[in-house]
């Protein structure tokens, strides 16, 4: 596997004309980088995982940005060297998201712990579960 | 809601897996079914102490964050502030870094064996395997000059030279080293009871290795061939061969012989570098370090390493100051010990719960980096 | 008996535990149950004060006009490598 420069070039082509976002190419720092709007990002991540050979999710992070958080996935290909950063935000006011767990399922980790540090619930993801949805509210005590 | 079976909870001893780590299962039938496993909170440092501190302040506490893979983490900090300062490292300090990773290599293999012997009763290998891991041990204290703790893989190159004299007790103790190989052989892997034990437990299938991005030794031994050190050469690794052998499945015995076979490739490699090391007494570039301070310049880098269990990741985020953005490590212990954890010890008898912990070489610590 | 000791050494591949003049065994346990601290060398220091501003732990202090490394110290020798003036030497005994 070599670090051949022009794949990265189609590479960054590919993900522009099919969800529309700038894919910066990095060749000092060897990565592609891609801020990515949340409805578009599953699909993103299912094109680069079907066409591209993208099939790792090496690293899933979530940091606090003012009043959004910011998701970070890193995905490898075997097929091309360079990296893809894929970044996108939610509003702190609605901190509800869509699992990747079917494309990559190491992502339920990762999730879990975004979910025990931010509380982000991630739509499909069976351990992100609402508390209110695990414990709903009734008027007297529940049958067991 | 009843439960049809109680709730067992099994905490392995620390001979087996390195840390705390507590299982709860239930038995249907002599079969493990629903485990769910706890890993204890032996995390000392994680990635958010690191990227609280000055870049200077955090080179100390890198080396803390793993016992097994401290010199990964030493090697990720310093080679992605060296990406995003484009420092150029001296010939010499690539050398004694890739000497140091390899002796940590060395470590974690004889460490590994003696979890497996601690698994089996095996007395004889778990007392050979514990002396020889010490022994590499002092030798690396050896090499820094300092404690085992201390940092010697810093930004900009390596903290101290090495003595001639130090490469020659080096140059000794491979060649022990070596020569003991032979009786691990006789002792374990031509050991008919330990095959028989071994063989067809713990086994991960090369769809379970791809799926849950497995990497290093386990997923070797599953034919699924992939080295940072082979596909991404860093450091001196793009002068050096690596070989690469076939297995069949990722049972418990594939994975500890493929452990074994890389251990004789780290041994070819240190050779190499005594052989080839440079006559130079620059072990520092101390570019980007002044007054006492270390600036980083603006970016994000995503740097990749191969640890002792696999592939060992750091995204970092600079802004140009001394602090970091953000720092984030990955150990490639996380991918194992989620859902395939589970999974596997599922699959497997109560009698080898301890042999398949032992056999994926946990490093609780580094699970929740 | 120094020399039964190596001989001992290269048979039984034992590390012969020494004792110096002083009693001092330091070099006899791991280095990170040593008792040697770093410290400044006052002919060679310039005040500069890096060392407290690489110290991870805040283990340098300034006491009239000297800086001195305090028990606090985790021995990681940031302070000995990035000093410009090499004037913190590993030992105690070295630099008094």
């Amino acid at each position: 596997m070599t670090g051949r420069y022009y794949e990265a070039g189609f590479l960054s082509h590919d993900i522009k004309m099919v969800i529309g976002a700038e894919a910066d190419y990095n060749q000092s720092l060897k990565k592609i980088s891609v801020n990515v709007r949340k409805e578009s990002l599953t699909f993103l991540l299912d094109f680069l995982f079907t066409k591209w050979g993208f099939n790792y999710l090496l690293l899933m992070q979530c940091r606090e940005e003012g009043d959004k958080y910011r998701i970070t996935y890193v995905l490898s290909s075997r097929k091309i060297s360079v990296p893809v950063i894929a970044e996108t935000f939610l509003l702190k006011s609605v901190p509800v998201f869509t699992t990747v767990g079917m494309i990559f399922r190491c992502a339920y980790g990762y999730e879990r712990e975004i979910y025990s540090k931010f509380g982000i619930v991630f739509e499909g993801n069976p351990d992100t579960v609402s508390y209110y949805v695990k414990n709903p509210l009734t008027g007297g005590e529940s049958d067991e | 809601m009843n439960r049809r079976y109680p709730r067992f909870y099994y905490t392995p001893s620390r001979e087996i897996v390195n840390g705390n780590v507590q299982i709860d299962y239930e038995i249907e039938n002599g079969r493990i079914t629903n485990p769910f496993v706890y890993f204890g909170y032996d995390r000392v440092i994680s990635s958010a102490d690191i990227g609280k501190r000055k870049y200077v302040e955090a080179i100390p506490l890198v080396s803390r964050m793993s016992f097994a893979d401290k010199h990964t983490c030493e090697e990720l900090f310093a080679s992605s502030v060296e990406e995003l300062n484009s420092t150029e490292v001296p010939l010499l300090a690539k050398h004694l870094r890739v000497l140091i990773l390899e002796l940590s290599r060395i470590s974690a293999f004889f460490l590994n064996v003696f979890n497996i012997s601690s698994a089996l009763k095996f007395s004889m290998a778990k007392s050979w395997s514990l002396s020889d891991m010490k022994r590499v041990q002092k030798l690396i204290v050896e090499i820094k000059g300092s404690e085992f703790y201390s940092p010697f893989i810093i930004p900009g190159g390596v903290r101290c030279n090495v003595l001639s004299k130090t490469m020659g007790l080096v140059e000794r103790e491979i060649g022990l080293l070596e020569s003991k190989l032979n009786d691990y052989d006789s002792l374990l892997f031509q050991n008919e009871l330990f095959r028989i034990r071994t063989s067809g437990v713990g086994e991960i299938t090369k769809r379970e290795i791809t799926e849950f991005g497995v990497t290093g030794p386990s997923a070797r031994a599953g034919n699924v061939s992939f080295d940072v050190r082979r596909r991404l050469p860093y450091e001196i690794y793009n002068e050096i061969k690596l070989d690469a052998a076939a297995y069949s499945f990722s049972n418990v015995y594939d994975r500890v012989l493929c452990r074994r076979n890389e251990i004789a490739d780290s041994i070819r490699i240190i050779r190499y570098i005594l052989s080839n090391i440079p006559h130079e007494t620059e072990f520092i570039n101390r570019e980007g370090y002044s007054s006492g301070l270390l600036k980083v310049r603006e970016g994000t880098v995503f740097r990749r390493i191969e640890g002792v269990n696999g592939e060992f990741v750091c995204l970092m985020s600079s802004d140009g100051s001394e602090r970091p953005v953000n720092v984030k490590f990955r150990s490639p212990v996380y991918h194992i010990a989620g859902e395939l954890l589970s999974k596997l010890i599922g699959r497997n008898s109560i009698d080898d719960i301890d042999l398949v912990l032992a056999s994926v070489f946990l490093i609780p610590m580094e699970v929740n980096l | 008996m120094i020399r039964l000791g190596r001989l001992l050494e290269t048979l039984l591949q034992i590390k012969y535990v020494a004792r110096d003049k002083e009693g001092d065994t330091s070099h006899a346990k791991y280095p990170q149950h040593s008792d040697a601290l770093p410290a400044v060398i006052d002919s060679k220091c310039t005040s500069c004060g890096d060392c407290v501003r690489i110290c991870s732990v805040n283990a340098v202090e300034e006491v009239e006009g000297r800086y001195i490394i305090s028990g606090r110290c985790i021995r990681c020798m940031m302070c000995e490598v990035l000093c410009p003036e090499a004037a913190i030497s590993p030992k105690k005994n070295e630099g008094e």
